[in-house]
C-alpha cells in the first residue's frame, strides 16, 4: 500500500509493511492527515484495479471529504474507493444524544463500520474491501460515554480481527505527536505529519515513521508536497530539529 | 522548394510503380498457381522496377551528393533488406510450390533484374563526373566487399539451383536451363572451387580490413569504424560457421546468409552515413548573425574529407560568411580560385618556409601582418588548410615560438566567435565527449604542451636566478607522474609536443607545480598564481574557472566583486564544460542585461514568487534537487549559487553548512563544480572560519 501509492513513499519505505498492519497517522490540525490517507488509498487503488477499500469518516461528510480532496487534486477511482459516513447513521440510532451509551450502541455501530470487510460475521463476502481508514480514532473514542479502559479493550479487539482478517488500516489521530497515547502501542506504525515553523516565512510541510514494525524505513523527515497531481513525498528536510 | 516538390514527386511515383506493378504480376500469376510464397518473388521483382526507375530518375544527379543525402542510403538498406527476404523465402517457395515452372521462371526474372540493377548503380556511379568514392581505403574495401558478394552470390545461386540443389529430376523440370547450364559441363567439379575461391577472398579481405583498422589512433575516426569493422568481421565468422556447420552436419551446402550479410552492411553504412549527415547539419544551422553568441567553434575535418571541408567552406561564404584562408602550395589553387570568387569575402595567406605570404608582400610572423588584428572584427572565420596545424607552420615559421604565436591568434578570433575549418592529421586531433560544443584549444594537443611550455619559461624568467636550478629540478622531478617529457636547452623548456595532455591534466599540472614550487621554497604560492594568471590573460582564460576550480568540489569566491568574478567564471567555463546554471536571488533578466551571460545558460531565480517560470522557492531541499537534478544530467557542469548570505539569513547558518555537505557529497561523486560568490564581512568570523575550513576560497 505504501511503496506502490503515493511518489516518493517508496523512498521512505524501503519494504512494504506486511499486509493487515495498522499504522496511525498523527499530527496537529491541519497537517494533511485525512489527505494523507485519502491519498495513499486512491493512489494505490488506481493501480491495483481489483482492490477495494473503505474510508470511515466520524466528522465530515463524505461530500465534505471529497471537495476537500478535489482541491487537492485526488480523485477517487469508482467502484473500488467508498466513504462510510457514520454520523449518518448515528443519527438513526441516537438522535437525541451526542454520546452513545452503551454496549448496544457501540456494538452496532462496530458491526456497521465492519460490515464490508465481515470482521463480526462468520461470512466474509466475496472480495471485500482490504484496506481501511479511519478517521478519526479521537472523534470515534469521543462518540461513546463508554469507560476509556472499556473503550480501549474493545479497540483493541476491532485491531485485531482487522489484522485477522488481513486488512490494512490507517487509522487518524489528532493531536501531538510527542505526547504518547497507549494506542501508539496497539498500532503496527506509526506516521506523523505536520509543520515546520522554524522560518515563519518558509513553513514547510513534512512526513516522518516514528515506527512500522517488521519493515526497513527511513528515520528522516521528508517534506510533503502538494503539487498539481495530489500530494507527494519531497526532499529530505535539512536543518529539522525535533 | 522547386527541387524538394521534384523530389516529393518522384517518390510518390516510385510508390504507386511499385504497387501497380506487383498489382499487375499479381493479376498475371497468382491466377496460374496461388501459392502464398510466390508473393515474395512478385514484390522483389515490383521492388527492383522501382529501383530501376528511381535511378534513371537520379541520373542527373552528382551520386557523390546522392550518396550523402540519408535517402539514398535508406534506398540502399530497404533493397538489402527486401533481397535478403527474398533470397531466403524463394528457395522455401520453389521447394513448397508445385508449379514449379512458374516459381523458376519468376525466380530466374528476379535474378537477372538484381544482377542488371547491381551492374547498372556501379556503372552509373563510375560514370558521374566526380569519382564516387573519395573515401579511404576501408570504405572502397568495404564497399568491394559488398558488390563482390552479391555480383558472385547471383551467379553461383543460380548454379546451385540448375546444378541440382533441389531434389527433382534436373532434365524434367529445368528444360532450357539445364541445356544451357554448366552442370552439362561438369560444373560439379567448377562449384566448390568456386565456393572456396570465394571463402579465401572474403578471408583476405577481412585480414586486410584488420590491418587498416588496427592503424587508426584517432578515437573518434576509430569509433565510426568500429560499427563497420566489427559488423564485417562478426557477421563473416557467423556466416562461414553455419555454412560449415549446416554442411557437415546436414550435408546441404547454403548460401542464402549472405543475404546477412548484405543486411548488415547496408544497416552500418546507413549508420556511419547518419552520423556524418549530422556533424553537417549542425554546420548548416550557423549564419553570420548567429556565429556571434558562440564562444567560437573549430569545425574539423579528417584529412580524408577534405573533399567535405571545401564544399562546406563554400557553403559559409555563399552563407555570407567572411573568411582568412591559410593554405600552404599544394592546396594554393583551390583556394586561389575561391579568394578570386569571393573577392570581397576572403582574404588569402600562403604558409611557406619563409612564412606568410599575403597578395606580393611577405612576412616572417603573423603579428607583422598590417591590418590582421582589426579583422576580427569584419570577419566570421578561418579555413586552415595545410598538411597539419603543426607540421606546415613549423616548417614555415620556423620556430616553435611563431607557432605559439599563430595559435594565440586563432585562440583571440575564437574568444570573439568566428569559427575555424580545418582538415588536421588524426594523431593530432584529440576530441573529448563529441556532444558538447568544443572549446577548440583544448583540442588540439600540441598547442596545449606548448602553453605549458611557454608558462614556464615565463615562469622561469622570473624567479631569481639563483633558483633557477631548483625549478628545474623540481619539474624533471616532476615529469615522472605529471609532466609531459621536459627538455632544456640555453636556459629554454621544451616539452615534448606529442606527449598526452588534456585540460584537465594541464589545470592539474599547473596547480600541482605551484604546490611543488611553494613546498620547495621557489616561489610563494600567491606570487605563482599571479603570474600564471596574467599568462592565462595574454589568451583571455579565466585563470580561477580553468585552473583553481577542481572537479567534485565547493568553491568560495571571495572577490571585489564576488558576483560579477563567479559569473566571468561560469560564462568562461560554459565553453568547455557541458552546462552551466545560475541560481540567484537577483532576476535573471537583470543578471542576463548586466552581464551580457549567453543564452545557453541556464536561469533559476531564488523566490517565493511563483508566478516566474524561472522560480525556486528557496527552500533548502528544493535548492538542493534542483542542483542533483542537473548534474545529474550534465555530471561535469558548473553551477553558480548567488545569495548565500539570503539563504544564510533565511534558514540559519547551521543549516546552510548542512545543505553545503550534503551538496559536496554528491558533487565529489561527478566532475561538477559549485560557485559560491560570498561577502564575508557579512558572516561572523566563526562562520567564515568553518567555511573557510570545510570550503575552498578562492581570493
Amino acid at each position: 500500500m505504501f511503496r506502490d501509492s503515493i511518489k516518493g513513499l517508496e523512498r521512505i519505505f524501503h519494504a512494504e509493511p506486511p499486509q493487515g498492519s495498522i499504522t496511525m497517522i498523527v499530527g496537529k490540525p491541519g497537517t494533511l492527515k485525512s489527505s494523507l490517507a485519502h491519498a495513499i488509498l486512491s493512489s494505490y487503488l488506481w493501480k491495483h484495479k481489483g482492490e477495494k477499500a473503505v474510508y470511515i469518516t466520524i466528522e465530515e461528510t463524505e461530500e465534505s471529504h471529497i471537495r476537500n480532496m478535489k482541491s487537492l487534486g485526488i480523485a477517487f477511482p469508482k467502484n473500488q474507493y467508498f466513504i462510510k459516513d457514520i454520523a449518518s447513521f448515528k443519527f438513526e440510532i441516537a438522535p437525541e444524544n451526542d454520546f452513545l451509551q452503551d454496549d448496544k450502541h457501540f456494538n452496532f455501530i462496530m458491526q456497521e463500520i465492519s460490515k464490508p470487510f465481515g470482521l463480526y460475521s462468520t461470512t466474509a463476502e466475496e472480495n471485500f474491501p482490504r484496506l481501511m481508514a479511519l478517521d478519526s480514532l479521537n472523534a470515534f473514542q469521543n462518540l461513546f460515554l463508554i469507560d476509556a479502559r472499556r473503550l480501549r479493550f474493545r479497540m483493541q479487539d476491532f485491531f485485531q480481527r482487522l489484522r485477522h482478517r488481513k486488512i490494512s488500516s490507517l487509522i487518524i489521530v489528532e493531536g501531538d505527536p510527542e505526547e504518547m497515547i497507549p494506542e501508539y502501542f496497539m498500532v503496527d506504525g506509526v506516521i506523523e505529519v505536520g509543520i515546520d515553523r522554524s522560518h515563519p516565512q518558509m513553513p514547510k510541510r513534512y512526513i516522518v515513521v516514528r515506527k512500522m514494525r517488521g519493515t526497513k524505513h527511513e528515520m528522516a523527515p521528508y517534506m510533503l508536497n502538494i503539487t498539481e497531481n495530489g500530494l507527494e513525498i519531497g526532499e529530505p528536510l535539512i536543518g529539522w530539529k525535533k | 522548394m522547386e527541387a524538394d516538390r521534384e523530389n516529393k514527386a518522384r517518390w510518390v511515383k516510385a510508390t504507386v510503380l511499385t504497387l501497380l506493378t506487383a498489382s499487375l504480376l499479381s493479376i498475371l500469376i497468382l491466377p496460374l498457381k496461388s501459392n502464398i510464397f510466390l508473393v515474395f518473388p512478385i514484390l522483389g521483382i515490383s521492388f527492383n522496377v522501382t529501383i530501376v526507375y528511381l535511378i534513371v530518375s537520379f541520373r542527373h544527379l552528382d551520386m557523390s551528393k546522392i550518396f550523402k543525402n540519408e535517402k539514398f542510403a535508406l534506398l540502399l538498406l530497404l533493397y538489402a533488406i527486401v533481397f535478403s527476404i527474398l533470397d531466403c523465402t524463394v528457395i522455401v517457395g520453389i521447394r513448397l510450390s508445385e508449379d514449379i515452372d512458374t516459381a523458376i521462371l519468376l525466380n530466374a526474372f528476379q535474378i537477372l533484374c538484381t544482377s542488371l540493377l547491381l551492374v547498372g548503380l556501379l556503372a552509373f556511379s563510375l560514370l558521374q563526373p566526380k569519382p564516387l568514392f573519395k573515401m579511404n581505403t576501408i570504405k572502397i574495401i568495404i564497399f568491394l566487399f559488398f558488390s563482390l558478394n552479391v555480383l558472385i552470390l547471383f551467379p553461383t545461386y543460380l548454379m546451385n539451383v540448375l546444378s541440382g540443389g533441389y531434389p527433382r529430376d534436373v532434365e524434367k523440370y529445368y528444360g532450357i536451363f539445364y541445356e544451357l547450364s554448366l552442370s552439362k559441363a561438369g560444373f560439379g567439379q567448377i562449384y566448390p572451387f568456386v565456393k572456396v575461391s570465394f571463402g579465401v577472398l572474403n578471408a583476405l579481405i577481412v585480414m586486410f580490413l584488420t590491418m587498416q583498422y588496427a592503424r587508426i589512433k584517432n578515437a573518434f575516426v576509430k569509433r565510426h569504424y568500429s560499427v563497420l569493422y566489427f559488423g564485417l568481421v562478426g557477421i563473416v565468422a557467423f556466416e562461414l560457421l553455419i555454412v560449415i556447420a549446416v554442411h557437415y552436419l546436414f550435408g546441404i551446402k547454403i548460401i542464402t546468409f549472405f543475404g546477412l550479410v548484405t543486411v548488415v552492411f547496408s544497416f552500418a553504412i546507413f549508420y556511419y552515413l547518419v552520423r556524418l549527415q549530422r556533424t553537417l547539419m549542425e554546420i548548416k544551422k550557423l549564419t553570420p548573425q548567429n556565429i556571434s553568441t558562440k564562444s567560437g567553434e573549430v569545425f574539423i575535418f579528417l584529412k580524408d574529407e577534405i573533399e567535405l571541408s571545401r564544399d562546406k567552406l563554400v557553403e559559409f561564404l555563399e552563407k555570407g560568411f567572411s573568411m582568412i584562408l591559410f593554405s600552404s602550395e599544394s592546396d594554393g589553387d583551390f583556394f586561389r580560385d575561391i579568394a578570386d570568387k569571393y573577392r570581397d569575402k576572403t582574404i588569402y595567406i600562403r604558409l611557406t618556409e619563409e612564412g606568410y605570404t599575403l597578395g606580393n608582400s611577405h612576412f616572417a610572423s603573423i603579428k607583422d601582418i598590417e591590418g590582421l588584428e582589426t579583422f576580427p572584427n569584419n570577419f566570421n572565420g578561418i579555413v586552415v588548410y595545410s598538411d597539419t596545424l603543426t607540421e606546415t607552420l613549423r616548417f614555415s615559421a620556423k620556430t616553435r615560438k611563431e607557432l605559439m604565436e599563430f595559435y594565440r591568434f586563432l585562440f583571440r578570433v575564437l574568444r570573439r566567435g568566428a569559427i575555424i575549418i580545418a582538415p588536421v592529421k588524426r594523431e593530432h586531433l584529440v576530441i573529448s565527449k563529441a556532444a558538447r560544443t568544443p572549446n577548440p584549444v583544448w583540442l588540439i594537443r600540441p598547442f596545449i604542451v606548448m602553453r605549458l611550455e611557454e608558462s614556464m619559461n615565463e615562469l622561469f624568467s622570473r624567479i631569481e636566478p639563483t633558483k633557477r636550478e631548483r625549478f628545474i629540478s623540481v619539474l624533471r622531478y616532476m615529469r615522472k607522474d605529471t609532466l609531459p617529457f621536459m627538455g632544456e636547452e640555453n636556459g629554454h623548456l621544451f616539452f615534448d609536443l606529442n606527449a598526452s595532455m588534456d585540460r584537465k591534466n594541464f589545470s592539474r599540472a599547473i596547480r600541482q607545480i605551484g604546490k611543488r614550487l611553494e613546498e620547495e621554497k621557489i616561489v610563494s604560492l600567491g606570487d605563482y598564481h599571479s603570474i600564471m594568471r596574467e599568462l592565462f590573460a595574454k589568451y583571455g582564460d579565466d585563470y580561477e574557472a580553468t585552473v583553481l576550480t577542481t572537479d567534485g568540489e565547493i568553491h568560495f569566491v571571495c572577490w571585489k566583486n564576488p558576483r560579477e568574478k563567479a559569473i566571468k567564471m561560469l560564462i568562461f567555463a560554459s565553453g568547455f564544460r557541458s552546462a552551466c546554471m545560475i541560481i540567484s536571488r537577483t532576476n535573471p533578466h537583470i543578471l542576463k542585461r548586466k552581464y551580457n551571460i549567453p543564452n545557453n545558460i541556464r536561469f533559476r531565480w531564488l523566490t517565493s514568487m511563483s508566478d516566474s517560470e524561472l522560480a525556486l522557492i528557496p527552500h533548502l531541499e528544493r535548492v538542493k534537487k534542483e542542483i542533483f537534478n542537473f548534474i545529474k544530467e550534465h555530471e561535469d557542469a558548473m553551477i553558480v549559487l548567488d545569495g548565500i548570505e539570503y539563504l544564510s539569513k533565511l534558514h540559519g547558518f547551521d543549516t546552510v553548512m548542512e545543505f553545503l555537505w550534503i551538496v559536496r557529497d554528491r558533487l565529489s561523486m561527478t566532475e561538477a563544480v559549485l560557485i559560491v560568490p560570498i561577502n564575508p564581512q557579512i558572516f561572523e568570523k566563526r562562520d567564515i572560519e568553518i567555511l573557510r575550513r570545510e570550503f575552498s576560497f578562492i581570493e
